[in-house]
C-alpha cells in the first residue's frame, strides 16, 4: 500500500477547488432573483461528496478498473435500457432514475465508463489499424450506449460518446488518414447543409486528397460515393429530427432570427457576456442575471454569469484556471507509462476539453445549444459526482506512474 | 492482472509514439480557447453597442407620468378649476385571482367602502376590469400591500386626475366637469379641452423577463408638461353675486328658473354669466342635466317688451319716428288683420309721445310706430343683431333662437315682433344686442375667453374684442339711451333705479308659450339695464321663468338688477365700470398709520369722511379700508390705536373675519348677531359688510370663502 499523500498533484486540486468556487458565486447569483438561495448549500454538498469520493478512489488500485470495466459497461447498457421503463420525465426527456434524494443520471457517468471501456479495448494487446476490426469493434462499443441516450432523447451526452470515440482512437495513435475519412462525413453533411456549393467543392477537394493518399483506388472511390450519399441523406435525416433538435440547430446557425425560442437563450447569454465588459458589474448586479433575462444561468449558461458579473477580467481567470487543470492532466498523460491508464487520461482530458470548450461555445454563440454542463461550476448533482471521480482518477494515475 | 501483460505495455509505452498527438491534444485546446477569446472580443468589444442596444430594449419600460390639466381662471387670477394632486383607479385580471371574497375583503378595510360591492364587481367579469377609484397615494401603497405575488402580477393603477373647483357653484355652468380621465364634459373644460390637457411625460425604469417586477430606479425621465390655462373674462365676484341673487329671486318668486348677465359693452367680455338651478361642478353626478346646463345660452325665451328698445333704433335709425311724435295709444287697442294688439296695462293717458310709448311698455304705440317700416328692413335688422344664429360663444349646448324667416310672415309677424312676441332668443343674444346700443352700434362677439397662458404664465393666446358689424350709428344708439333712461326715471321700472347711477332699461314681460299657446299664467320677466346710460360701463339682463303671484318684469326682474348693480358697486368697486363722473361721492382713504390722531382727524375733516375712533392713544395703528381704496360718504371708517383683534366689541360693530376659517367666521358673526351667507369653502377672503360700525344695522353679510391653497404667484403683469 502506497502512502496516501504521495504524488499528489496540488495544482490540480487547487484549480478544481477554485472553478468550483467561481461556480458558486455564479450559481448564488443566478439562483438569487428566483430566491433559490439554497441550491448552493446542496452544491457544497455534492462537491463534498465529491472529495469523498477523490479520497475514495486512492485506496483503490486502478488495475480493478481495467478489470471491471467491461463489468461496469455492461452495467451501464442495462441500465440504459431499463431507463425506457423506469426512467421519469422531465422537461421531454426520460434521463433520470428518481432516487427519491436525487435524480440520477446513468448516462452522465456513462461518459467515464465509456471511457474505460475504449481504454480498456484499445489497451489491450497490439492493435492493426489495417484490419477494419478494430474500429468497427470500438464503433459498436460507442454507438450501443450512444443511440441508447440518443433516443432518450439527449443528442449531446451522445455526440459526447462519439467524441470521446474519436478521441481515444486517436490517442491510440490511429492513422490521420483514416480520421480524415471518418470526419470527410461530417463535414460533408455540414457543407451540405451551409451551401450546394460547398459540397460541391468538398467533394472535389475530397477526391484528390484520396486520389494523393490513397493506394487503393476501389476504397477510395466507395468512401467518397459514401460521403457523398451522407451529404445528400443528410437532408433525409433533418426531416427526421425532432422540431427542438431541429429548432436548436437552426437556432445556432441564425440565433437572432429564431429568438424567443432556442435561440433566446443564446441572445440572452450574448446580451449578458457583452454588459460585462472588462471588470463586469459586479457580484449580485449583473443586470441580466438579476432581472431574469438569461434563463438557465445556475446550470448551462453560468459561463454567461461570471462573465456579466465580473468581465473580461473574470474570464481571463476562469479560463486560466481551466488551462492549469488542461495542463496538468495532459501533463500526467505524457508522464503515464500504462497504455491503459495513458487512454484512459486521454479520454478523460479530452472530455474535459471538449465540455467546456462547447459549453463556453455555446454561451457566446459559437456552437448550438446542446444541454452541456460547465465543469466543476455548473449546479448539478451527477455530473459535479462524476467529474469528481475523474479527477479522483487522474490523481491517482499521478501517484501510480513512479510506482509501475 | 499479470506482470507479463504489464511489461508488453511498458515495451511499447504510448510515451514516445504517441507523444506528438497529445501535443495535438493540447494544441486542439489552446485553439478552442484562442476561438473562445476572439469570439469574447467580438461580443464585449466590437459588437458591445448591439448588445447593449438589445438588452435597453428588453429591459426597460416606458411609464407614463401624468401630467395635471391647466387651470381655469377669472379675469383676476382667481382659480375656478385646478389639479391637486392625483387619484389612482386600481383594476385587476380577474382571472389571476384565486379568492375574490378575501382580495374583496381586503380592499374594503383600505378605502373603508362595503366589501360586498367590491366582490361583486370582481365577480362580475372574467378579465381585466376596474375595482375602484379615487385612491389616493397611501390607499395606493396600502392595496400594493396587501396583494399577494400573483395578484399584484395582475393589478394595474391608472392615475386619474383630481380636478377640484374651489368656487364650487360659482361659475360652474361655464367652466363645465370632467370626467373620471379628465376629460372636459361640459362648458369650458370641454370646449379648450385640447389647450387644458397637458402633455404626459414618460420614465424609464427596469423590469425583468416577467415583465412585471420593476426597479424603482429611473433611468431615464421626461417630465410631464403641464396644461395650458384659461383665463376666462369671468369676473369671480361678479358671478357670485349674480348666481346669489338669482338664487333669491328665483325662491322669492317661485320661479322656475332664472338666467342673469353681466357683459361689459365696450369689449363684449361676459363679466358673469348664470342661471339658477346651478350645480358644483365637483359632483357633477349629484346634479340633474337641467341644473347643469347654462341657461343663459340653452334655453329660449320670449324677449317681450325688451325687444322695443331694438324697435326703436331702428325706426329712429330709418328716421321715421321722433321721440316727441304723439301716438295715440287706444286703450282699445289697435287692429291688425283679425287680431286686435292691446297694452297689458290701462293707459292712464291714451295720448302718449314716443318717448312715454317706450317709457310705458305700450304696444299699441310701438305698433302704430312700426307699421312705417317695411317688413323686408325690419326683418334686416333683426338678422343683423345676430337673431336668428349662434353668437358662436363656444359653448356646447348654444341654441340659435327663432326668427321666422321672411316669407313665412304673416301680417301679424311684424307688429307683434316689435314688442317681442313671436320672436325667440337667448338671454345671451338679447345681452349682447343691448350692448351694441350701449356702445355706439356696434355688435360685438361675446368674449367668454381672454386667453390661454401656458405653464410658465407666457401668454400664447390672446382672444381680442371682435365687432360684427355696425348695426346703428353712435347718434342712433344715444337716443335710444335717452328712452331707456325714462324707462327707468319716469316709466315702467322705476325699481331699477339706484342714485347716482342714471340707469337706462327696458323691462320685459312676455306670455310663455306652453304647448303652442301663449300661456294665461306663465310670464317670462326679464330687465335689461345698463349703467350709466349715456356712457354705459355695464349690461346687465336678468331674466325669471315664470314668477308667482307677480310677472311684472318691472316688478320681479328690475329690483334683481338693482340689486346685483348695487352689491358689485358697494362691495367690489371695481374698475372695470368705474364712471369717473358718478365717483365725485366718494373718497380718497389716506396713509393714517402710525400718524398722530389730531393730524388724522384735521386730514379726515378736510376730506369729508365720517370716521370713528376707538381708543385713547394718539398713534393710529389701524384703519378699517385699506390707503388709497375708496370710501362712500355713507361709510364711517373705524381708525384705532390697537390691532382689530382688540378693537373694543361692545360698539355695534361687524367683525372684521378675513383670512379667518369659514367657521370661525361664522361664529365671529353670529357673536355679533349678523346672519352669514356663504360662498365657497375654506377662508374668508372677502365679506360683504366691511369691519366698521354697522350704520344700517344689516343683518345679513354675505361671506366669500376659497380653500387656503398656496395660490400661483401669477405676476401681474402676465399681459391679459
Amino acid at each position: 500500500m502506497k502512502k496516501l499523500t504521495r504524488n499528489i498533484d496540488y495544482f490540480l486540486i487547487l484549480s478544481v477547488i477554485m472553478l468550483f468556487s467561481m461556480g458558486l458565486l455564479g450559481i448564488y447569483s443566478a439562483s438569487r432573483p428566483t430566491g433559490e438561495e439554497g441550491l448552493i448549500f446542496k452544491q457544497l454538498v455534492w462537491f463534498a461528496t465529491g472529495i469523498g469520493l477523490v479520497i475514495l478512489i486512492q485506496f483503490i488500485s486502478l488495475r480493478y478498473l481495467e478489470v471491471m470495466s467491461n463489468v461496469i459497461y455492461g452495467f451501464l447498457v442495462l441500465l440504459l435500457i431499463l431507463i425506457f421503463f423506469f426512467g421519469s420525465v422531465k422537461m421531454g426527456a426520460k434521463r433520470w432514475f428518481n432516487l427519491g434524494i436525487f435524480q440520477f443520471q446513468p448516462s452522465e457517468i456513462g461518459k467515464f465508463i465509456m471511457i474505460c471501456a475504449l481504454a480498456s479495448y484499445y489497451s489491450n494487446g497490439k492493435i492493426f489499424w489495417n484490419d477494419k476490426r478494430y474500429l468497427i469493434t470500438g464503433l459498436a462499443i460507442t454507438l450501443l450506449p450512444a443511440i441508447l441516450v440518443f433516443k432518450q432523447p439527449d443528442l449531446g451526452t451522445s455526440l459526447v460518446y462519439i467524441f470521446l470515440f474519436v478521441s481515444i482512437i486517436f490517442a491510440a495513435g490511429v492513422p490521420y488518414y483514416y480520421l480524415l475519412n471518418m470526419f470527410a462525413i461530417l463535414l460533408f453533411v455540414i457543407a451540405k447543409g451551409v451551401g450546394i456549393q460547398f459540397f460541391v467543392t468538398s467533394l472535389i477537394i475530397y477526391a484528390l486528397i484520396l486520389y494523393k493518399f490513397s493506394k487503393n483506388y476501389i476504397k477510395a472511390a466507395i468512401i467518397w460515393f459514401v460521403c457523398f450519399f451522407t451529404g445528400i441523406g443528410s437532408s433525409l435525416i433533418w426531416s427526421r429530427l425532432k422540431p427542438y433538435q431541429k429548432m436548436r440547430l437552426l437556432t445556432f446557425l441564425d440565433p437572432e432570427k429564431f429568438s424567443r425560442e432556442g435561440g433566446w437563450q443564446v441572445v440572452q447569454s450574448k446580451v449578458a457576456v457583452s454588459n460585462g465588459n472588462l471588470t463586469g458589474e459586479g457580484f449580485l448586479n449583473g443586470s441580466q442575471v438579476q432581472l431574469r433575462f438569461l434563463p438557465e444561468g445556475h446550470t448551462d449558461f453560468i459561463f454567461s454569469v461570471i462573465s456579466e458579473e465580473f468581465g473580461l477580467i473574470g474570464i481571463i481567470i476562469l479560463l486560466g484556471l481551466f488551462s492549469l487543470f488542461i495542463y496538468r492532466m495532459i501533463k500526467i498523460t505524457i508522464e503515464t507509462h500504462n497504455k491503459f491508464l495513458y487512454l484512459v487520461s486521454s479520454g478523460i482530458t479530452a472530455l474535459f476539453i471538449f465540455q467546456i470548450s462547447l459549453n463556453i461555445g455555446i454561451a457566446i454563440g459559437i456552437m448550438p445549444v446542446t444541454g452541456l454542463t460547465l465543469p466543476f461550476l455548473s449546479y448539478g448533482g451527477s455530473a459535479m459526482l462524476v467529474n469528481m471521480i475523474m479527477v479522483g482518477v487522474i490523481i491517482s494515475i499521478n501517484r501510480e506512474k513512479k510506482v509501475i | 492482472m499479470n506482470s507479463s501483460r504489464r511489461i508488453k505495455n511498458l515495451n511499447e509505452s504510448p510515451q514516445r509514439k504517441h507523444k506528438s498527438r497529445v501535443v495535438l491534444i493540447n494544441l486542439f485546446f489552446v485553439l478552442s480557447f484562442f476561438v473562445i477569446i476572439i469570439k469574447l472580443y467580438s461580443i464585449q468589444i466590437i459588437k458591445h453597442d448591439i448588445y447593449a442596444k438589445r438588452y435597453k430594449e428588453q429591459s426597460r419600460k416606458k411609464i407614463n407620468i401624468f401630467a395635471p390639466k391647466g387651470n381655469i381662471y377669472d379675469r383676476n387670477y382667481n382659480k375656478l378649476a385646478e389639479n391637486i394632486g392625483v387619484n389612482y383607479a386600481f383594476g385587476i385580471n380577474t382571472k389571476r385571482v384565486s379568492n375574490c371574497k378575501d382580495l374583496a375583503k381586503r380592499i374594503a378595510t383600505i378605502t373603508g367602502e362595503d366589501h360586498r360591492s367590491y366582490y361583486k364587481t370582481l365577480k362580475s367579469k372574467k378579465g381585466f376590469i376596474w375595482v375602484t377609484r379615487k385612491l389616493n397615494e397611501k390607499q395606493r401603497e396600502k392595496i400594493l400591500d396587501i396583494l399577494n405575488e400573483e395578484e399584484s402580477s395582475a393589478a394595474s393603477f391608472k392615475v386619474t386626475a383630481n380636478r377640484v373647483y374651489p368656487q364650487g357653484k360659482v361659475g360652474g355652468q361655464i367652466v363645465g366637469y370632467t370626467d373620471i380621465d379628465g376629460k372636459g364634459m361640459s362648458g369650458i373644460e370641454k370646449e379648450f379641452d385640447e389647450y387644458l390637457t397637458g402633455q404626459d411625460g414618460w420614465e424609464y425604469i427596469y423590469k425583468d423577463a416577467r415583465q412585471n417586477k420593476s426597479f424603482s430606479s429611473t433611468i431615464q425621465k421626461k417630465l410631464p408638461g403641464a396644461g395650458n390655462s384659461v383665463i376666462l373674462t369671468i369676473d369671480n365676484h361678479y358671478q357670485a353675486i349674480v348666481e346669489e341673487e338669482l338664487e333669491n329671486v328665483v325662491k322669492k318668486w317661485k320661479a322656475n328658473k332664472a338666467a342673469g348677465i353681466i357683459m361689459d359693452p365696450q369689449t363684449g367680455e361676459i363679466l358673469a354669466m348664470s342661471s339658477y338651478p346651478n350645480f358644483d361642478p365637483n359632483n357633477p353626478g349629484e346634479y340633474t342635466a337641467f341644473e347643469r346646463k347654462n341657461k343663459a345660452i340653452t334655453d329660449i325665451y320670449e324677449p317681450g317688451s325688451t325687444l322695443k328698445g331694438i324697435t326703436a333704433g331702428m325706426l329712429f335709425e330709418e328716421n321715421l319716428v321722433d321721440e316727441e311724435e304723439m301716438f295715440f295709444c287706444s286703450n282699445e287697442g289697435v287692429k291688425i288683420g283679425n287680431r286686435t294688439i292691446k297694452d297689458s296695462h290701462k293707459n292712464e293717458e291714451e295720448n302718449m309721445s314716443f318717448r312715454e310709448v317706450i317709457a310705458h311698455s305700450s304696444n299699441v304705440g310701438t305698433v302704430k310706430a312700426v307699421l312705417k317700416m317695411d317688413d323686408s328692413k325690419f326683418y334686416e335688422y333683426l338678422r343683423s343683431f345676430g337673431f336668428g344664429d349662434k353668437t358662436d360663444i363656444k359653448l356646447t349646448g348654444e341654441v340659435k333662437g327663432m326668427l321666422l324667416k321672411l316669407r313665412n310672415w304673416s301680417k301679424t309677424s311684424k307688429p307683434t315682433m316689435s314688442f317681442g312676441q313671436g320672436i325667440s332668443v337667448t338671454p345671451l343674444q338679447l345681452a349682447s344686442s343691448y350692448c351694441a346700443i350701449a356702445n355706439g352700434g356696434k355688435l360685438l362677439k361675446p368674449m367668454l375667453v381672454k386667453g390661454i397662458i401656458d405653464k410658465n404664465n407666457k401668454v400664447i393666446k390672446k382672444y381680442d374684442p371682435q365687432v360684427i358689424r355696425k348695426v346703428f350709428s353712435e347718434k342712433t344708439t344715444a337716443r335710444v339711451r335717452n328712452l331707456l333712461r325714462g324707462v327707468v326715471e319716469f316709466g315702467s321700472a322705476p325699481l331699477a333705479e339706484i342714485p347716482g347711477l342714471r340707469v337706462g332699461g327696458k323691462t320685459g314681460t312676455s306670455q310663455k308659450v306652453v304647448n303652442g299657446k301663449y300661456s294665461k299664467k306663465d310670464y317670462d320677466a326679464s330687465f335689461v339695464g345698463m349703467i350709466p346710460y349715456d356712457n354705459p360701463r355695464l349690461v346687465c339682463l336678468i331674466v325669471v321663468d315664470s314668477p308667482k303671484p307677480y310677472h311684472w318684469g318691472g316688478t320681479v326682474a328690475a329690483p334683481v338688477f338693482k340689486n346685483i348693480v348695487e352689491r358689485i358697486y358697494n362691495e367690489h368697486k371695481s374698475k372695470v365700470f368705474i364712471d369717473e363722473k358718478n365717483y365725485v361721492r366718494y373718497k380718497d382713504i389716506p396713509d393714517l398709520l402710525n400718524k398722530d390722531i389730531e393730524e388724522v382727524s384735521e386730514l379726515l375733516n378736510n376730506k369729508g369722511i365720517n370716521y370713528k375712533y376707538l381708543g385713547k392713544n394718539s398713534k393710529v395703528l389701524y384703519q378699517s379700508k385699506k390707503p388709497y381704496s375708496l370710501i362712500s360718504p355713507m361709510d364711517t371708517l373705524i381708525i384705532s390705536d390697537r390691532l382689530p383683534e382688540y378693537v373694543d366689541e361692545s360698539v355695534n360693530l361687524v367683525p372684521s373675519v378675513l383670512n379667518l376659517s369659514l367657521r370661525e367666521a361664522v361664529n365671529k358673526m353670529h357673536k355679533a348677531g349678523i346672519e352669514t351667507r356663504v360662498f365657497g369653502s375654506g377662508n374668508v377672503f372677502e365679506q360683504s359688510l366691511h369691519y366698521g360700525i354697522n350704520e344700517n344695522t344689516a343683518k345679513i353679510c354675505s361671506l366669500y370663502c376659497k380653500p387656503l391653497i398656496p395660490q400661483d404667484k401669477l405676476t401681474a403683469k402676465i399681459g391679459l
